[in-house]
């Protein structure tokens, strides 16, 4: 068994390796095809190894290693790093850092306060928890946790929540890269499509209309494990004295509207600490301030911070 | 709980374990073991259906008592047909009681009679079909004298109720089952070795071939108006794999776990897509089933002895209820009347007995005329499955007219959709297996003659194929619905 095991590791890596467009930009355009014959370019199979590839978390965590004392820290997803400008609070005098990564979930969340909440230290905690983060199951954000940050042992628990295949996959892959530093010389750009990224976190869109798509009725189911790891982030954050706050950034109306058990959300969250719904506090048009349903564009962002300033009251006062 | 689940993965080791640690002591507590592993893996989906399964077990079991003191030919009939109305009853209430509702109601109101109706919720029972037709051919066989009705209860529980072939086959036979149960079982080693050789590949059929055919059948038939009629072909090629190895891969599943408890169940298929002729292919699709509707329809209908109307009525009574047994649907009955039709030419020109030893039986590459039998067959089937896959027969025929339209021979799309061209190299390593195999129980049984390393170098690399291309969602095996 330890020998099939072992050689089922050594085919994971063959095949990750060979799926590595780096590796492919190595080999040269012909053995690019002859690569391609075999293997489609994107094959759908249970190893994904996203370094430096989707929402800047390889060049974000990077940061976070080198990051110490900020007043406010922000947690959460996509909507989080696209959302919560640390220019705009640091020009308000408010030094920030935001630790959201693409579809964190509470595990992944609980794993990166571990990692960086004591280096950090923020004075405040906010964390975006929009319903989807609570349903899903993590996978997606574990792979790209796995894959642009150093693997431990809390790296393997989060994994062991999340047990998906793919995650397995990916770790077991991973692990090989980072033992062998595969990763030594990775580099990211700031610049990728057009999304730059800016220190100590925040991505800053430059897409200009607003992605029209058709929405339809969401009901969503509560997940277990993202729960309990809510509670123990919640604990967490009690145990060392710092205040929270449970957020909902805006999003269109079309999307809010179909959510048909939002009120049970947001009882919900209510329950884990201070809950503030910024949906209907913000004077947005859809088409005006969002990019696509989900995420705000730079101008909807300022307003949205502004906002976020003045409610928690998180500027300090001007004698 | 599905065998491609976590559930069943913990489930397995631990009533293995259990059942040779009884080994020693008498079989009743073996036989016990299976029963309760058997009504745990069953009340898995919904511990309401347990109490189908023991009904129709108590019913057939004094049924099978009653006609073993019974000589009035007039008393044993009336058993018999006990036993047939109670079984054939709750398929027909569980199955097809909306469908026969809907059909009653459309008829009325296309004559300008429109009647009220209210469908009932009804939820279909898993694997209703098989175990009533298990449980029908132990009544029959007794009642013809072919079997003697068992004594042991238990023994009989757990011939109905065994959990590998329970929810989706194969159909058992009880001259072939039951007296499994009373002998004792030692473990074999070799046994339980090819036991798990057959599991996993049956794994490897249903997660990396089925599964992922699965996706894109599913897009391709919801959309047939997108594509050209080369993508709409590939799309029933894609679903005539989809649902071999799905349903394949489930009785190799089945096949193996049976022989991991010492137990020989019969083998269910045996590469059909490598058939010459429809009526090849009928004799290595779905064994269990066809077999038990020759046995216990075809030949009291006569058979194919007869006048030769005679011969084509049941020709089509069998192909039509087969289609109707998988579903309350038109489409399936659409489905049976197609092979019917395919299958009476054979009939007619009595080749239907023509080919009936392995495909290149003694060389690796067939002979150009097997070789375009084969193809020719293989396309007819596809055809057919069409109307098996389709919501609705005018789907179907929506679907068969993309087929056969001038865009038939546009190349296919299908650099549209990603990781397709993998599954076609996926395919292509699959059937080079199943043709290496051909002449074994199992296409991947062929390995266990190579030595050692070769085998476990196979081993891993399965293995690998399915950690890489399992869907990680659970799927259901498709047989499930029947």
């Amino acid at each position: 068994m330890p020998i099939a095991f072992l050689g089922y590791w050594l085919l994971l890596i063959a095949w990750g390796d060979m799926m590595d467009e780096r590796n492919h930009q190595k080999l040269g355009e012909n053995k690019h095809i002859v690569l391609h014959t075999f293997v489609s370019k994107h094959p759908k199979t249970n190893l994904n190894y996203p370094i430096a590839k989707f929402g800047h978390t390889f060049s974000r965590l990077n940061d976070a290693k080198k990051t110490q004392s900020k007043k406010v820290l922000f947690l959460g997803s996509s909507i989080t790093y696209r959302g919560f400008d640390n220019r705009f609070f640091r020009k308000n005098g408010i030094s920030a850092f935001n630790l959201g990564t693409s579809a964190q979930t509470p595990v992944q969340t609980e794993l990166l306060l571990k990692r960086y909440l004591d280096s950090i230290t923020p004075e405040i905690v906010i964390f975006e928890v929009s319903p989807g983060m609570i349903q899903n199951s993590g996978e997606e954000a574990a792979i790209d946790i796995i894959a642009n940050d150093t693997i431990t042992v809390e790296t393997i628990k989060m994994a062991l929540k999340v047990n998906r295949l793919k995650t397995y996959n990916t770790l077991l892959y991973g692990y090989y890269r980072q033992y062998f530093h595969r990763n030594d010389s990775i580099t990211e750009h700031r610049w990728k499509a057009k999304d730059i990224y800016h220190i100590n976190g925040y991505v800053e869109t430059k897409k200009e209309g607003f992605k029209n798509s058709w929405i339809r009725d969401i009901e969503f189911q509560q997940n277990p494990k993202q729960l309990m790891a809510l509670d123990r982030i919640v604990s967490m954050l009690k145990k060392k004295k710092i205040p929270y706050y449970l957020v909902m950034a805006p999003k269109t109306k079309a999307v809010y509207n179909s959510y048909t058990n939002i009120d049970n959300h947001i009882e919900l969250m209510k329950t884990k600490g201070r809950f503030i719904n910024f949906q209907n506090a913000l004077p947005l048009v859809d088409s005006i301030h969002f990019y696509d349903h989900y995420h705000l564009n730079q101008k909807g962002v300022l307003i949205f911070n502004q906002k976020v300033i003045d409610t928690l009251k998180l500027a300090k006062k001007k004698n | 709980m599905l065998f491609n689940s976590i559930d069943f993965a913990i489930f397995l080791p631990i009533v293995f374990a259990l059942y040779w640690a009884l080994s020693k002591l008498h079989i009743k507590w073996q036989n016990l073991l299976i029963v309760g592993a058997s009504y745990t893996f069953y009340g898995w989906w919904d511990w309401r259906f347990l109490s189908l399964i023991i009904f129709s077990t108590l019913v057939d079991y004094y049924i099978g008592r009653a006609l073993s003191k019974e000589n009035v030919d007039k008393k044993r009939k009336f058993l018999l047909w006990t036993s047939i109305i109670v079984n054939l009853g709750f398929l027909g209430f569980f199955k097809y009681y909306n469908f026969f509702l809907e059909n009653f109601v459309d008829a009325f109101t296309l004559m300008g009679m429109p009647i009220k109706s209210d469908l009932l919720h009804i939820i279909l029972p898993v694997g209703i079909s098989f175990y009533t037709f298990q449980t029908l051919s132990y009544s029959i066989d007794v009642y013809r004298r072919k079997l003697e009705p068992t004594n042991n209860f238990v023994a009989f529980a757990a011939f109905v109720s065994f959990f590998p072939q329970l929810v989706a086959g194969p159909i058992e036979r009880a001259t072939n089952l039951l007296p499994q149960f009373y002998t004792k079982r030692t473990f074999d080693y070799s046994k339980a070795a090819n036991g798990m050789r057959q599991i996993l590949w049956g794994l490897f059929k249903k997660v990396v071939i089925a599964d992922n055919c699965a996706h894109y059948v599913n897009i391709i038939f919801n959309n047939p108006e997108n594509y050209h009629g080369s993508m709409l072909f590939l799309g029933a090629v894609l679903f005539a794999f989809q649902i071999y190895c799905d349903f394949s891969g489930y009785s190799d599943i089945a096949i193996g776990t049976s022989r991991l408890f010492g137990f020989n169940l019969k083998r269910n298929f045996s590469f059909p897509y490598f058939a010459r002729d429809i009526a090849e292919f009928w004799r290595r699709w779905h064994i269990s089933l066809s077999t038990w509707f020759r046995d216990y329809l075809y030949i009291p209908l006569g058979g194919s002895r007869g006048s030769i109307n005679n011969q084509i009525r049941n020709v089509f009574i069998i192909f039509i209820v087969s289609g109707f047994w998988h579903g309350a649907n038109w489409t399936f009955i659409a489905w049976g009347a197609l092979n019917a039709l395919y299958f009476i030419p054979l009939l007619l020109l009595k080749r239907n007995r023509n080919n009936l030893g392995i495909i290149a039986e003694t060389t690796f590459f067939p002979t150009l005329r097997d070789f375009v039998g084969m193809l020719f067959t293989f396309t007819l089937t596809v055809i057919a499955w069409v109307f098996f896959r389709a919501e609705s027969i005018a789907d179907a025929f929506v679907y068969l007219s993309g087929i056969f339209s001038s865009s038939l021979f546009y190349y296919p799309e299908i650099s549209a959709f990603k990781g397709l061209q993998t599954l076609l190299y996926l395919l292509l390593f699959f059937n080079f297996i199943e043709w290496f195999g051909r002449k074994g129980e199992f296409a991947f049984e062929a390995i266990e003659k190579r030595p050692k390393l070769i085998r476990w170098l196979g081993y891993v690399f399965i293995v690998f194929l399915i950690g890489m291309y399992m869907q990680t969602k659970e799927t259901p095996f498709i047989y499930f619905q029947f």
